[in-house]
């Protein structure tokens, strides 16, 4: 008999570490944070790049580096289900990018919005004469009119005041909000609950989905330092 | 007496404003440990109260390739979202970068302070007089912008 201790480790073990590590974590992880925007209404939706900033498709909450680990993820059987509802997931999303945008576009054309957020800058520059620390903002009026917007979509309370727009937005967000009641909204309020309703059934599937592997082929739920799957 | 309107800022703040933006909306808690200055919500207030003073808040690439090689050290998992904070963080700040090439820098004092800090007074001094203020963490970069006769400030001094 011989003295050597061997381990064996279940067939495909390393392989399934790298489905969880690489691919089912930080998708998990980018899923909470992506809740989290959507509970508040925060679509993080930029007007720049016209899409949300923090909720991303599934691949791009994988390391580029390990996108052949993600890929390898949804060509196993054994996954089969993620593949359907990453693609749901990611067409939720591109609804919600595409509804924000018309939303952004249909403010912008409104004359009775941009009205209204140059009157809020003339009661805010009236206001802040007694104020005179705090920046103006008469030479940026179109640009202010794109941030309100963009700022409705995404339901932005207040900012940070180190932000070039904080003085202004914090200002004027209470008038301005509102402007979300309004009927071309809808359609973006339904794209973001439909979203936010895969991407927590998403989330809770991935955690069952970990803790199945990870009893089947005895592969811890985090890497655990100085332990090898061999 | 002229206002300075340029802050200049170092790899020290921007990381901690970085890092409590990844606290607060990413919910990064375990990079909570990180965070050396910014321990309160009065004193992330009190900098980004500084911060709004300024009209124009400038950085050089030094300082963004210091931040970058820490966030390569720390973050493991999630990267590419963070790096969407920085971006966000720095577009929303409307952050400059200034340019000063290393053969444009004095050797002895790159010797001495590093590349990064040589950059920033590089960049200070050619500002007009009285025009700029360099926000760090590094005692040695503030003595020695002040015995240049530029302005700086600690970061204590800012958030408490």
């Amino acid at each position: 008999m011989s003295s050597d201790v061997e381990i064996t480790h279940p067939r495909q073990s390393r392989r399934v570490a790298a489905w969880i590590y690489a691919v089912i974590n930080p998708i998990v992880e980018g899923l909470n944070h992506e809740i989290g925007f959507l509970k508040d209404g925060n679509l993080t939706w930029r007007s720049t790049t016209k899409r949300c900033e923090y909720i991303r498709p599934m691949q791009e909450h994988v390391d580029s580096r390990q996108w052949p680990n993600y890929k390898d993820f949804l060509a196993d059987s054994e996954n089969s289900i993620f593949t359907k509802t990453f693609a749901i997931h990611d067409n939720d999303l591109a609804g919600v990018n595409s509804a924000a945008e018309a939303v952004y576009l249909e403010l912008l054309s409104w004359s009775s919005f941009s009205e209204e957020v140059l009157r809020t800058l003339n009661s805010y520059e009236s206001w802040k004469v007694s104020n005179p620390q705090l920046p103006s903002f008469n030479l940026v009026r179109q640009e202010l009119v794109q941030v309100a917007a963009e700022n409705i979509i995404n339901n932005v309370q207040s900012l940070p005041r180190h932000y070039t727009y904080s003085a202004f937005w914090n200002y004027a967000s209470k008038e301005l909000l509102p402007f979300r009641n309004l009927p071309n909204f809808p359609s973006l309020h339904g794209a973001q609950a439909e979203l936010h309703e895969i991407s927590s059934a998403l989330k809770g599937a991935l955690e069952e989905h970990r803790l199945k592997l990870s009893r089947k082929y005895d592969v811890p739920a985090a890497p655990i330092p100085g332990l090898q799957i061999d | 007496m002229v206002e300075p309107r340029i802050l200049l800022l170092d790899t020290g703040p921007l990381r901690e404003l970085i890092l409590y933006a990844a606290v607060r909306d990413l919910g990064y808690s375990r990079l909570q440990q990180e965070m050396s200055f910014l321990k309160t919500a009065k004193n992330y207030e009190n900098l980004t109260a500084f911060i709004s003073l300024f009209r124009q808040r400038v950085t050089t690439p030094h300082v963004v390739s210091e931040v970058s090689a820490w966030i390569i050290r720390t973050i493991e998992g999630g990267r590419p979202l963070f790096w969407s904070l920085v971006f966000d963080e720095l577009t929303r700040m409307e952050m400059n970068e200034e340019t000063i090439a290393l053969l444009r820098m004095a050797p002895e004092l790159v010797a001495s302070l590093g590349a990064t800090d040589v950059s920033l007074l590089k960049v200070a001094a050619n500002f007009p007089p009285g025009t700029s203020l360099l926000l760090s963490v590094d005692d040695a970069l503030v003595k020695q912008c002040k015995n240049a006769g530029l302005l700086a400030l600690h970061l204590w001094e800012v958030i408490d």
